[in-house]
């Protein structure tokens, strides 16, 4: 069966770790490691190398958060694969920018490729989102009206067990992925590599910076 | 300490707009995510898993492409060969396969590894629909493990807009957990 939650695991760990936690130091769950098992958005298949023989569909449960968001079964597209054991997925939806004059919506790249001289000081430029045919198709995958309109990364972790879980066991599991509360049991039984590094970018800062935020102001 | 992911655990960021560089132009595909936190994807699937994706592109079928990115895997079980595969839409281009090293590959070694790829795909047109290549290598701290040339195709690229790109990924034993990040897809110039 297919447990979803939505988000990296708030206690930092890993797909490695989470495993660890689930089997060896909490006991919650016994996971799918048959090397010829992969769950896909079709169904369960035995797999020998790229080839596959599907077997049927298989049980899934999405979190609560995960429904909130707009994160449903369609959101993931055709020949997605799930695989077995446990994974934490990351995806980077990027949202492409246009300048355009604002009083008008001609695009400033249009105008320039025309030839013709163009009064810069008569245009009021402004960034604003583009409707590509792949931002198009990503948002179709969210329920109507959920998907955000941004560049955003959203990570989903899944895990496959061989049974359904009991209703404490998918509790505990959801609070040590989603909530950022929860302490792990046994801690002393975690390795450096059952967690993964947590990174800010440091390049630019996302606000305007003051001397654009003083210049807006003067606008 | 937790992590700062935002409301439901969704980094949120802007895109630098795009500037013309020497030889490719940077578009939205190439992100530089600001403001927030993030992560690496992880798995300990010991069979094909689509563990890391760009969505939202629009690269039309004659632009041509770079992804290039990183792979790691941890010590553990036995050790064997992590592999990454690529999804290119929704067909799966190179499928992630133990031992195979379509895509990406570490050597057996039940060491900690890591390291890039890059992948060159070219205007996919009739008749032009395997045209991608490049390579990947894998180091452990000191040492230099395997160089390659890559991908090998196990179905053609489709002939249409590229929405999305997708890494696939396997581990060849439940033990070891393998990871890919920093991904990122730069549309070339055509004129």
């Amino acid at each position: 069966m297919l447990y979803m939650f939505l988000g990296f695991p708030k206690t930092l760990l890993n797909a490695g770790g989470l495993q660890h936690c689930v089997e060896e130091v909490e006991r919650l769950a016994i996971l799918e490691h048959d090397p010829a098992v992969q769950h896909s958005k079709e169904g369960v298949f035995i797999v020998h190398g790229s080839v596959g023989e599907r077997q049927g569909m298989f049980e899934y449960r999405l979190s609560r958060q995960l429904d909130q968001l707009g994160v449903t079964w369609d959101w993931f597209p055709e020949n997605w694969g799930f695989g077995n054991g446990v994974s934490v997925h990351k995806t980077t939806a990027n949202r492409e920018t246009m300048l355009v004059d604002h009083r008008t919506g001609a695009s400033v790249a249009d105008l320039i490729a025309s030839g013709r001289p163009i009064n810069l000081g008569k245009l009021r430029i402004q960034q604003v989102p583009k409707r590509t045919e792949g931002w198009v198709a990503y948002e179709k995958r969210w329920r109507s009206g959920t998907c955000p309109q941004e560049s955003h990364i959203l990570h989903l972790t899944w895990l496959i067990t061989k049974h359904r879980l009991p209703e404490f066991a998918y509790l505990r599991l959801e609070r040590i992925i989603e909530d950022s509360s929860t302490v792990l049991h046994d801690v002393e039984r975690y390795q450096e590599r059952h967690f993964s590094p947590v990174r800010k970018w440091e390049g630019e800062s996302q606000k305007p910076s003051k001397e654009a935020e003083a210049l807006l102001g003067k606008l | 300490m937790a992590p700062a992911f935002g409301p439901f655990g969704i980094t949120r960021g802007r895109h630098r707009a795009g500037g013309w560089f020497p030889l490719y132009t940077r578009k939205a595909n190439a992100m530089t995510w600001v403001g927030g936190n993030t992560t690496e994807a992880t798995t300990t699937s010991t069979t094909a898993v689509d563990l890391l994706s760009v969505s939202g592109l629009s690269i039309l079928a004659a632009i041509p492409f770079v992804i290039i990115g990183g792979g790691r895997k941890t010590t553990g079980g036995v050790g064997g060969r992590f592999d990454l595969g690529l999804k290119i839409n929704t067909t799966v281009t190179a499928e992630a396969i133990v031992a195979e090293g379509l895509f990406f590959s570490t050597s057996t070694t039940n060491e900690a590894q890591n390291g890039l790829f890059f992948t060159v795909i070219g205007s996919r047109v009739t008749n032009y629909n395997q045209v991608g290549q490049g390579f990947y290598g894998n180091y452990t701290a000191t040492t230099y493990v395997t160089n390659f040339q890559a991908p090998a195709f196990t179905a053609a690229i489709p002939i249409a807009t590229v929405t999305s790109v997708v890494l696939r990924a396997i581990s060849p034993d439940a033990a070891i957990t393998v990871g890919a990040d920093e991904t990122n897809v730069y549309t070339l110039a055509t004129s």
